[in-house]
């Protein structure tokens, strides 16, 4: 093998370069023979019953080719869920529309214009119905219900409990408290939500669109379509971003498959920016209420957890949400006692799901109160964090062993980098800094994800092509896919290529939900280029006369004997292959890696929500991190910009610098956004969404983006190829709580609810202001 | 509908000439959208706002897209870009208010897109660069089938008539104009004005002889801070006036709630951005 190790070196990304050129093919550069072109008519009610629909004088324009409805074209009570429990939504509705924005039919035409044309041609009659938009309205008694058989619109319920919380809160020596929320945020995903479907007469639907885990997507289609798995056929194609937002079945794709079927044409539908917005995914709003017990010397004692989340019209992967708060918050700061009580409520408002930084209102909530509770206690900040702060080897609450965690030395160099100490409190007014810690999950199980199967196959040249379930939504997983089958084959990057995310072609794999791509995808590329090393070496010591124990691979890639003196003989990769095809033992390499989590105790395949006996190893490695802000406030508009960021990750070994560099940038950034600019609006009239496109939800850019510092620990996971855990997410969840705490420095007000916005600090300066000059006159 | 985004149907028509386009205009006056970048224009169309039967564009019409030096004045012509108002030298060295606020308008797509005259003539609470035409007492001239006439940027809604459109914007250069342009938004770019103040003060040292002020972000027809002006007229500005001043102008904006903020807000931010503008026009080169 060659001496030079890939593991630590800078890659560029595999792909880059054709996307910033603006030669990537993504879905809707792709334009099949006879193609048709797809358009849904959506609800303008946020609730209302679907009396009569009257498609016949779309039918008849020129150049209409299918229109399809929910209850002419879809098999009955067919409902998408991503676990039993929430099997809630028909992808194409017959009874009752539950948002505005939500399909309620579907024309395929010519072109764009006749679809648009037939679409408002067709005459639905509604009968509307009174809808809620908060979950405070949605579990008023005698409130509207947006699934009939769910009593108070709850959707689902979960509840840990471990020791008892009231007495140790009780015992405490101090107990602080406090109400923390969120907004309801958006993916904002810059490629618009485009599906393309070809039926094939054999009955074979294939189709071509973004998504993050093509195998729980095709799962969908099946459940809701009525149609072997090997029927449904998902291509891999380039996308332009997920964060979450394409990890559900979307009715989009199931649209275009029935008019596709229909007309027996290939179908196109592609979204406007509104269409995305609305009727794709959002991130759920979220409650927190967070009661912490401390003892004297600052150790937490207790942790009671409430928490509700809106997860819209349907539960989707929201449900998801309800539970990884708990994977996050339970991990990252020690707890003997804990309670986590969480509420998934349905509202008439855009489908909530998962979405990268998903629980950061948790790691906020600590954040804050340690910058509160060391001024009482007089214990220093980051001692404060350091008693707290998760050890490697520590069981959690609900029973998951921590086997690898760099949070104390994240904390310590990001207050080192940041000059914490020597700044807090010591800035001119309107300047501060703060700290945030954060983690995140690599790899947990939903009842329905284990582990991943990768397949390499070699050509007869040497080339090779890695499959691979797991996909590129942009972050490098191609990249890092071929950076590992190449480290382990001794062969160069260029020479493997990958298919990757191909439902026919590939193996199952748990796709790029909860960070899984470097823990579990990779380990499994890495044995599957281990067993194709070995077939190699074999072949090679026949073609060599020895055993394989007696090949080895030198640096210019040819495998020699060993312990040979002189040049000796030798035969390269290409004569390992063609010879191999003619013995009729091909080089290939299977590679299979569960995760290391306990699937005994957890089943959510039943119909009834999560519950108590959820306890065991949830998650196989879980990576933290720290960032350190510093902060300028405008005193008179209540603006707020982050001018510094020290980010400090605990990733593991680093794979590829350049890559997690751009992965902790782009982090921060989306948490930024989140932060600082970001919201949502819905017409309390109408229930409309008023931040559909770009101009009203005010992503930041490049203009808004402060300094940033990047670091990374490199110590090793036990469990991660090469000790590698995620590196995009974990480190960065804390910023929120860091911009709070440097909110406070710089002006002494405290913020709870997330975004921070300017016009609600300028309230809470003049408030302060007000009282100061009421204690300077009183006194 | 709300979700659909394909242009709707339309006839485009282009002519060559300012007569052309007058007699156009004359024919078909209420049937007509008069483009220039198209920027609002198309955007809107995709809404389904304002659509009409014909899209006459000025792109054609020879003479509209230069920037000339006149006695007294800056000439430039309606289907100058944004970009190019911003870049012009003579604009940046003898209306650098003008320069400054087309600078900070929307994207670098946009700009280079959007012309002064669109921005002018789409009459919206948004458009950036009225209340710099309007503090710099610029004036436009309309063309119509009649021939053409002047009138002041301010009065231009009041004024134009049916069969009219801007063909050109007059630019007065003031010796010893001092200016200021404030604007906020969520982001420093890419973004509307929530609310903008553009000032320009003309005086020696610190004492004001005449003030204009005028805002964005506010409700229509109402730009000009007239109060305000008064106030600073003849006095030096200090601190203490500037202050006064900014109050005034923010008590008398007429504002309302957007989907983001309280009309109350942008009274408060009218108050900063005034108050900041004319700290930036007294000692230029300073932040407020």
């Amino acid at each position: 093998m060659s001496a030079e190790t890939l593991i630590g070196k800078s890659i560029p990304r595999i792909g880059s370069v054709e996307k910033a050129l603006g030669r990537a093919r993504y879905t809707g550069d792709i334009i099949l023979p006879g193609m048709l072109y797809g358009k849904v008519l959506r609800s303008p009610h946020a609730h209302a019953r679907i009396v009569n629909i009257d498609t016949t004088k779309a039918e008849r324009i020129p150049g209409v080719k299918a229109v399809v409805t929910g209850i002419k074209d879809t098999p009955r009570g067919a409902l998408f869920g991503i676990i039993p429990h929430t099997r809630d939504h028909l992808l194409l509705p017959y009874d009752k529309v539950r948002y505005v924005g939500e399909e309620v039919a579907a024309v395929a035409a010519i072109d764009e214009d006749i679809a648009e044309e037939a679409v408002s041609a067709i005459k639905v009659e509604y009968e509307p119905l009174p809808f809620v938009l908060t979950w405070q309205d949605a579990m008023k008694e005698g409130a509207p219900l947006v699934h009939e058989h769910r009593a108070k619109n709850m959707a689902a319920h979960y509840l840990v409990h471990e020791g008892n919380v009231e007495e140790a809160l009780a015992r405490s020596h101090y107990v602080w408290e406090h109400e923390f929320t969120c907004e309801v945020a958006s993916h904002a995903l810059p490629e618009p939500f485009t599906a393309l479907c070809s039926f094939e007469p054999s009955g074979k639907y294939n189709f071509w669109m973004q998504t993050q885990c093509p195998f729980q997507v095709r799962q969908g289609l099946h459940n809701t379509m009525k149609v072997p798995l090997s029927d449904i056929r998902l291509h891999s194609v380039p996308m332009g971003g997920a964060h979450g937002g394409r990890s559900d079945t979307p009715p989009g794709a199931f649209i275009a498959g029935l008019l596709s079927r229909k007309a027996g044409k290939p179908v196109q539908i592609k979204f406007s920016r509104e269409e995305v917005e609305d009727a794709m995914r959002d991130k759920a709003a979220k409650v927190w209420r967070v009661k912490i017990g401390f003892a004297k010397d600052g150790a937490i004692t207790g942790r009671d957890i409430f928490m509700m989340l809106e997860c819209g019209a349907y539960a989707s992967s929201a449900i998801v949400e309800l539970w990884v708060p708990l994977l996050i918050d339970e991990v990252l700061w020690r707890s003997p006692a804990y309670r986590y009580d969480a509420h998934l409520v349905y509202t008439n408002k855009t489908i909530s799901s998962m979405m990268r930084t998903r629980a950061h209102v948790g790691p906020m909530s600590l954040d804050v109160a340690f910058d509160q509770v060391s001024k009482e206690l007089g214990i220093d900040p980051i001692e404060l964090r350091l008693k707290n702060a998760v050890l490697p080897n520590e069981v959690v609450p609900s029973k998951s062993i921590v086997t690898s965690t760099a949070l104390s030395e994240s904390i310590v160099m990001a207050a080192k980098k940041a000059k914490y100490s020597q700044k807090r409190g010591k800035l001119a007014y309107g300047r501060g800094i703060g700290i945030g810690s954060g983690n995140m999950q690599a790899m947990f199980y939903m009842g329905f994800r284990s582990g991943s199967t990768a397949f390499i196959k070699f050509n007869d040249d040497g080339s090779c092509t890695l499959f691979t379930g797991n996909c590129d939504l942009g972050q490098g997983n191609v990249t890092l896919h071929t950076q590992v089958a190449a480290e382990e084959l001794g062969i160069p990057m260029s020479t493997i290529k990958v298919c990757y995310g191909d439902t026919e072609l590939c193996y199952q794999d748990p796709g790029n939900y909860s960070m899984s791509a470097t823990v579990v995808s990779a380990n499994a590329v890495k044995k599957a280029a281990q067993d194709a090393r070995r077939r190699i070496l074999e072949t090679a010591g026949d073609l060599l006369d020895v055993s394989r124990e007696e090949v080895e691979q030198k640096e210019d890639g040819r495998y020699y004997v060993k312990r040979r003196i002189g040049k000796g003989t030798s035969v390269s990769l290409g004569d390992v292959c063609r010879s191999a095809f003619k013995r009729g033992k091909p080089v290939y390499g299977f590679g299979d890696y569960r995760a290391r989590i306990d699937y005994s105790d957890f089943s959510v395949d039943v119909k009834q929500p999560y519950n108590e006996k959820t306890y065991g190893q949830k998650v196989t490695a879980y990576s933290f991190g720290t960032t350190a802000v510093e902060v300028k406030v405008d005193t008179e508009t209540g603006q707020v910009t982050v001018t510094d960021i020290w980010a400090v990750n605990d990733c593991g070994t680093v794979l590829n610098p350049l890559l997690v560099r751009g992965q902790m940038h782009a982090q921060l950034s989306f948490m930024l956004g989140q932060g600082l600019y970001e919201t949502n609006v819905w017409d309390e009239k109408t229930g409309r969404k008023l931040t559909s496109t770009y101009r009203t939800y005010k992503v930041p850019t490049a203009n808004e983006t402060p300094r940033i510092e990047t670091y990374t620990l490199g110590i090793p996971d036990p469990d991660g190829p090469y000790g590698a855990k995620e590196g995009s997410l974990g480190f960065g969840c804390g910023l929120h709580g860091a911009i709070a705490n440097a909110i406070y420095d710089a002006v002494g007000i405290r913020v709870y609810d997330v975004p921070f916005k300017p016009e609600t600090i300028l309230k809470l300066l003049k408030e302060k202001e007000a009282k100061e000059k009421r204690k300077k006159n009183s006194g | 509908m709300y979700y659909y985004r394909r242009l709707p149907q339309f006839e485009y028509v282009a002519p060559g000439s300012l007569k052309e386009a007058a007699s156009f205009l004359q024919a078909h006056p209420r049937e007509t959208r008069v483009m220039a970048g198209g920027t609002i224009l198309l955007h809107r169309m995709k809404e389904r706002i304002g659509v009409k039967k014909y899209v006459m564009s000025l792109k054609a019409v020879p003479g509209l897209d230069a920037i000339d030096k006149a006695p007294g004045q800056v000439k430039i012509g309606s289907m100058v870009t944004i970009q190019t108002i911003a870049d012009a030298p003579v604009v940046r060295r003898q209306c650098g208010l003008l320069a400054a606020a087309c600078q900070m308008l929307g994207t670098p797509q946009i700009r280079s897109m959007g012309t002064i005259g669109g921005n002018v003539a789409c009459n919206l609470a948004t458009a950036e660069i009225v209340p710099v035409l309007i503090a710099l007492d610029a004036q436009a001239t309309l063309a119509g089938a009649k021939g053409s006439r002047t009138v002041s940027v301010e009065e231009l809604y009041r004024e134009v008539r049916d069969g009219e459109f801007v063909t050109e914007i007059l630019v007065p250069v003031k010796a010893g104009q001092a200016w200021g342009y404030e604007k906020w938004a969520m982001r420093k770019r890419f973004d509307y004005a929530t609310v903008s103040a553009a000032v320009a003060i003309a005086g020696t040292g610190r004492v004001c002889k005449d003030a204009k002020i005028a805002l964005g972000g506010v409700t229509l027809p109402t730009r000009r801070a007239r109060r305000a002006e008064e106030i600073l007229k003849g006095r030096s500005l200090t601190n203490r006036l500037i202050v006064e001043a900014a109050e005034a102008a923010a008590e008398d904006a007429r504002t309302g709630a957007d989907i983001h903020f309280t009309a109350e807000y942008k009274k408060e931010l009218i108050k900063v951005m005034v108050s900041r503008a004319l700290k930036q026009a007294v000692s230029p080169g300073k932040e407020g």
